[in-house]
Parts: C-alpha cells; sequence; structure tokens
C-alpha cells in the first residue's frame, strides 16, 4: 500500500495555487520522481510546447521513501520538456531540499505559466506564498541565497536557485541548491529562468517518519560496518566521486583533448587522493546520509568552500577533456558554473569542443572574441564561462547553446567534432572501456547519461563479489574478461540496469547508495526499504517494471514529438580506437553497435524500425492512455 | 628476496616470490579488481592465499564504476 500523492499545482501567470491528489493505486505505478514528473506532463502538457515557454511544466518531485532517515534517500527529481535535447527532460539533485519537500506534505510541485516579474516560490506547508524577486534576479547563486533569507528573516529554510544562466536561458543551465548540489542536466535552469521563477524555498521541517521505525533499523543500525565492508564506498567517503579520476586515468580511459584519447599526462595532479591531500577542507553530507560524500574545497582568490569543489564529471570535463591538468582553473571553473548556476558536464564539454574546433582551424580567433582556445589553457575558462551566462553576443552566445547547436551553425567539420546524443554532451565515462554505455548514452530518451545504467566492469567481477552478485538478481548475465565487447549480453546488461537506475530515479534514491552493483545498498535492501519505509510490499520485479514504464513513458513522449530510432545515434569519436594500459587496443565497430541496438529494442519490446514501444509493450506497462 | 617473473597484463614484469594475489592489488593501488591467472578467473575469496608463480599470466582489470 502507498499514500496518495499530494500535487502543488502553482500558475505563475495567475499567480494561483492549488493542491491536487492521485490516489494510491495509480501513484504505486508511478511512485514519485521522474515517473511521476513524466505522468504529470502526459497528463497535463502538450509534447509539442516550446520548452521556453510558460505552457511548459516544471516539475519538483519526490517519493514516498524521500525524507526517511536512511543514506541515499534525499534526492529531488526535476522534470520538464528539456530545451538543451528537445526531449523529456530529466534532472536529479541531492541535498536537503528534497527532505523538505516531503516535510511540508508534498509529493510534486508542479509550475506551470510564468510571473510577470520575477519571483520566487516560498513554501511552509499550506502557507504558500509567490514572493517578489526583482531584488534577488541577477544575482549569483550565494548571493540569492542569502538575500532570501534576509527577504523572509529566517534562516531555517532550503533553497533551489537559479542564477544568471537559468536567466539567460542559457540551455544547459542548472537549478543550484546549497550553491554546490545542481539540478545540473538537461537545461532545466532555463525553463525556470522563462518562468522568471529565480527560487524555490522551502521551509525546514521535522523529518518524516518511517512506516516501521523498528524495522527500520535492521538497515539503518549497521551502516558504519557496512561502509567499511565496501571498499568503494570508504574511497566515496574519503575522496569523493573525485576518486574515479585515480582509476579511469590509470587504467587510461579518462576522456581527454575532446575525447581523441583516453590518457593524459600528469592526470594525478587532478586526482581525488590529490584534492583530498592538498585543497579539500571538508566533507558535507546530504539529509540522513552516512557516505558523506561533498567534499568542499579552498584555493585562495580561485575557489571559496562556500561552493563546494569539483566532482570528477567537473575533473573530467574541464580536466582532461580540455587536455588541461590546472586543478586550481578546475576548482575555478567548476565555482563559476555553481555562481551562475550552469552544467558543469556540457559547460566543461561545450568548451573542450570548442577548443578541439579551434585547434583544427574550425573556429578562428575572430569568432571567439580574440580568445586562444588552446587545449591545456585552463585559463581561459573565466571568460568564458562568464560569457557564457551573460550570452554575450560571440562567442558567449554561440557556445551558450550546447555544442551541438553551435556546431549546426560552423558547419559538417564542426559537428564531426561533436560528442553528444540527442543535443546532450557526454559524461566523463568512455564506451571503449564500458560498452554498455553506448547502447544507453544512444537510447536514453533525455540524452547522454551515466548515471543511467549500471556500468560495465560489474560483469567482470569476480563470481563471489557483490558486483557480479547483485545485477544477477534482476536477471542472468554471461561474463565478460575484457574492455570493448558490445553485444546482445550487453545490451541485456543495458537494459536490465536501466530499468533499475530508472526505478531509482523515481524512488529518487542516490545511486552512490543505493544501486545493483558496487553500492551500499542493493536489489534486496530496497525490498526491505520500501516495505518498512512505507509500507509497501514491492517486489524486485515490480520495481524493475516501474523503471521500466518511466523509460517507456519518456520515449512515448519523444515519439509524439518524432523521435525514432535515427535519434538514437553515436558521435564519430565512439569508434575511434582507445589506447590503455600497456599498450593495448579497446575499441567498439558501427556494425556492433547496430547489432547490439537491435537486441536491445528486441528485448526492450521496441520496435527495430521506430525505435519506439510496441503496442503490446504499451498495455503490458498500462500506458495506453498516453496515447488515446 | 628471490624474484620471479611473471606476464601481467601482457607485459613481462618481475615480482617477489610467494607474492600473493592480494598483495599485488594493494601494490597497484586498486580498489576493486577482477583477476585471471592463466585463463583461470579467481574468486575474491581466493586473492589473499593465492600465491602468483613464476611464469604466470596475469591479467588484472579495475571493476570500476560510475562518478
Amino acid at each position: 500500500m502507498i499514500q496518495d500523492a499530494r500535487i502543488l499545482f502553482v500558475d505563475l501567470t495567475m499567480k494561483t495555487t492549488k493542491v491536487e491528489t492521485i490516489d494510491g493505486e495509480t501513484y504505486r505505478k508511478y511512485p514519485g520522481g521522474s515517473a511521476l514528473g513524466m505522468y504529470i506532463m502526459l497528463k497535463y502538457m502538450d509534447p509539442m510546447v516550446d520548452p521556453l515557454s510558460p505552457d511548459n511544466l516544471l516539475i519538483f518531485s519526490v517519493s514516498p521513501l524521500t525524507g526517511i532517515p536512511i543514506s541515499g534517500q534525499s534526492r529531488m527529481n526535476v522534470t520538464t520538456k528539456s530545451p538543451l535535447t528537445g526531449t523529456a527532460g530529466d534532472s536529479q539533485v541531492g541535498g536537503f531540499i528534497p527532505a523538505a519537500v516531503k516535510g511540508n506534505g508534498y509529493d510534486a510541485i508542479v509550475c506551470k505559466g510564468k510571473a510577470d516579474s520575477p519571483v520566487y516560490l516560498y513554501i511552509n506547508k499550506d502557507d504558500i506564498q509567490i514572493r517578489d524577486a526583482s531584488k534577488i534576479w541577477g544575482k549569483v547563486t550565494g548571493e540569492a541565497e542569502k538575500l532570501i533569507e534576509e527577504d523572509l528573516g529566517d534562516t531555517k529554510i532550503e533553497s533551489s536557485i537559479i542564477g544568471s544562466a537559468g536567466e539567460n536561458l542559457v540551455k544547459y543551465a542548472s537549478i543550484m541548491h546549497m550553491r554546490s548540489r545542481a539540478n545540473g542536466r538537461n537545461g532545466v535552469g532555463a525553463v525556470m529562468g522563462s518562468k522568471n521563477l529565480k527560487a524555490l524555498v522551502m521551509k525546514k521541517q521535522t523529518a518524516v517518519k518511517a512506516f516501521d521505525p523498528e524495522k527500520m533499523k535492521i538497515l539503518t543500525l549497521n551502516v558504519k560496518e557496512r561502509i567499511a565492508a565496501n571498499e568503494v564506498i570508504v574511497d566515496t567517503a574519503l575522496n569523493g566521486s573525485a576518486g574515479v579520476v585515480d582509476a579511469h586515468g590509470a587504467e587510461g580511459f579518462f576522456p581527454s583533448y575532446n575525447w581523441e584519447k583516453g590518457n593524459i599526462e600528469n592526470y594525478e595532479n587532478i586526482s581525488g587522493t590529490t584534492i583530498t591531500k592538498t585543497i579539500l577542507v571538508g566533507r558535507e553530507t546530504c539529509f540522513g546520509c552516512a557516505i558523506r560524500c561533498k567534499g568542499s574545497v579552498s584555493v585562495p582568490g580561485k575557489a571559496d568552500p562556500e561552493y563546494g569543489g569539483p566532482e570528477y564529471e567537473t575533473l573530467g570535463t574541464f580536466g582532461s577533456y580540455c587536455g588541461n591538468t590546472n586543478l586550481e582553473d578546475i576548482c575555478e571553473a567548476n565555482q563559476l558554473c555553481n555562481m551562475y548556476g550552469i552544467d558543469t558536464i556540457s559547460c566543461g564539454a561545450t568548451i573542450a569542443w570548442a577548443m578541439d574546433c579551434y585547434e583544427k582551424g574550425v573556429l578562428t580567433k575572430n569568432q571567439t572574441d580574440g580568445l586562444e582556445l588552446r587545449f591545456g589553457d585552463g585559463s581561459v575558462f573565466e571568460k568564458l564561462i562568464k560569457k557564457i551566462a551573460m550570452r554575450e553576443p560571440g562567442i558567449g552566445e554561440l557556445l551558450a547553446d550546447g555544442s551541438a547547436a553551435a556546431a549546426r551553425k560552423l558547419g559538417q567539420a564542426a559537428e564531426d567534432l561533436v560528442v553528444a546524443c540527442k543535443g546532450q554532451e557526454w559524461p566523463a565515462h568512455m564506451v571503449q572501456m564500458k560498452p554498455n554505455l553506448a547502447i544507453n548514452y544512444a537510447v536514453n530518451p533525455f540524452g547522454a547519461d551515466h548515471q543511467s545504467s549500471e556500468h560495465d566492469p560489474a560483469l567482470m567481477a569476480p563470481e563471489d563479489d557483490q558486483n557480479w552478485l547483485w545485477p544477477n538478481m534482476l536477471a542472468s548475465f554471461e561474463k565478460c574478461d575484457r574492455y570493448g565487447v558490445l553485444d546482445a549480453n550487453k545490451a541485456k546488461f543495458a537494459l536490465e540496469t536501466q530499468k533499475f537506475y530508472s526505478m531509482l530515479d523515481t524512488l529518487c534514491l542516490c545511486q552512490f547508495a543505493w544501486g545493483p552493483a558496487w553500492q551500499l545498498y542493493g536489489p534486496k535492501e530496497l525490498v526491505e526499504f520500501c516495505k518498512y519505509g512505507a509500507g509497501w510490499d514491492a517486489t524486485i520485479e515490480e520495481l524493475q517494471e516501474i523503471g521500466e514504464r518511466r523509460i517507456n513513458m519518456m520515449r512515448m513522449f519523444n515519439s509524439k514529438l518524432g523521435f525514432t530510432r535515427a535519434d538514437d545515434k553515436l558521435p564519430i569519436k565512439a569508434f575511434l580506437p582507445i589506447t590503455y594500459g600497456e599498450g593495448e587496443i579497446a575499441q567498439i565497430t558501427k556494425e556492433d553497435f547496430e547489432k547490439a541496438l537491435d537486441s536491445y529494442y528486441e528485448m526492450a519490446g521496441w520496435n527495430k524500425e521506430t525505435g519506439n514501444p510496441t503496442e503490446e509493450t504499451i498495455i503490458r506497462l498500462g500506458l495506453d492512455w498516453i496515447y488515446k | 628476496m628471490n624474484e620471479i617473473k611473471v606476464l601481467l597484463n601482457k607485459k613481462e614484469i618481475e615480482l617477489p616470490s610467494e607474492m600473493t594475489v592480494a598483495q599485488l592489488i594493494k601494490e597497484k593501488q586498486l580498489k576493486r579488481a577482477a583477476v585471471w591467472i592463466n585463463g583461470q578467473q579467481l574468486l575474491a575469496a581466493q586473492y589473499e592465499n593465492w600465491v602468483i608463480k613464476e611464469g604466470d599470466n596475469i591479467k588484472i582489470l579495475r571493476v570500476v564504476a560510475g562518478g
């Protein structure tokens, strides 16, 4: 049994609010987060809307598990139509605001329309206020946060705020929480900016009570021992996500020079262990989480701890992608992105693409406002990020729409250098090392995403390792003993673990704490959490189907916009041979990719020609209402 | 200390004799690793006591995921 969902609808044009409920039986099929967001979008919105028009919906959603004190449950999803990809849009954030949304009694907050002047939304349970933000508009996220506290005369609040990038409709603008946590991807901040909505502000509330607090202790009381027994989580607690630089750098799969290579000299300069030893000043947490992976760094004059520190992806995009191993420049770029509210993945990757264009003569000094965009020179980040955030005419305006859109203006030579799927720049995980991500990046309904399926090395793990045992609780997989293998087994792995991650994004669970391989808690514990946390007798099969339903809803949304298999394609650089280790080569071929894609569609119940769900699949998942 | 010659990821190297797989993984600073000796994959439980021998063909891959 799941409680009814309570949805707050806010019309920013009319300045009205109303609360509606979704009955528990329906909510169980779309239990929070991304699935709930998609359910609302498909019920209430025409997919054809312009993403930056008042008709687009901006949906903040949590789940029946959010706010119950246990590691990894404080995540909030934003669903909208993405201005970056033109598809269903999706992004998650951690921190404390997810628990606050739930603590205030809401499962989703749906914003539509456009305020006639800048506003912010303040919610204290049933006290809902649309407040003037004209004096806050134009301020960076940290300053805006302080001004909101002053305006309310209250510091016991949680805020999600846009910066100048969102206000200026940069197509990969983020929504920032706590100055360092981001609903980063898909340009959700631009949608917020298009509505003249500067911030969502929640009054802090007491923690949500579990359905069975005593039984919950089975999962929570031994958390220290659970962490200590998991080397990956120990490393995550010590070095944060930045620890992945050490592994990818050493192995030779750290995407470098806009994806031309997998290795870069002196990657150690920007590794997690180097950060921990040199500039790390603290680790923060999200509500209820014992892992504490979020690092804060200090670089005098360049990076203030209040804006956190670079995650693995940022170290990749502003580091290796740009041929740059100057840690201070990366920290400065990270801070500027967090101040202006910009996705560090798309921003760093777009700059790396521009550097690649410049090095090859595709982009000239006349088009860069006189800036020399050379690989290895991180000193250009400061100027470039400000130009992008402000959409300054010239290189700022060009790059503010992302690499794919910019390349279309420059021509084929520039397009050949883009590394994106559906217009969203790739995260820093190489398909030559992790080939199932080739499938995932291509088919993912909202563009390339590294957190939408488990990564291939789990299939290499020893048979008594949880990395092997946990995925095999979802389906039966074959072993893999080398990089560069893309076959039907990988397609199955992509699909089945994609369902699991899709369900995690529905239940708003952190993928460092909950997952099907290396994480702190696995599939068995998740079933227990549903039962003891929400009184929901779920099974792994039901949870997998929830994840599958969400993916199919997104594909159906996209199909109404004309997206087909032709959009499930990879950039040229995906097929480059990569030299790793002691001179070995890893590579995937176009032929293997197309065969694996066929296998994926077949197993997913999608039409191989159109790439969209078959009628049988739609009916099986109870989604026939979408096409009616 | 005597040394033995082995192939590690196709490269010939020397290791101390009596070295275990667990010691090798620690020396290589790997967090989680998959190990094959002469084509046979070991269980994680075998790492601690599996002694590497002269002429062994060793393959080690990192088990590294997201971030």
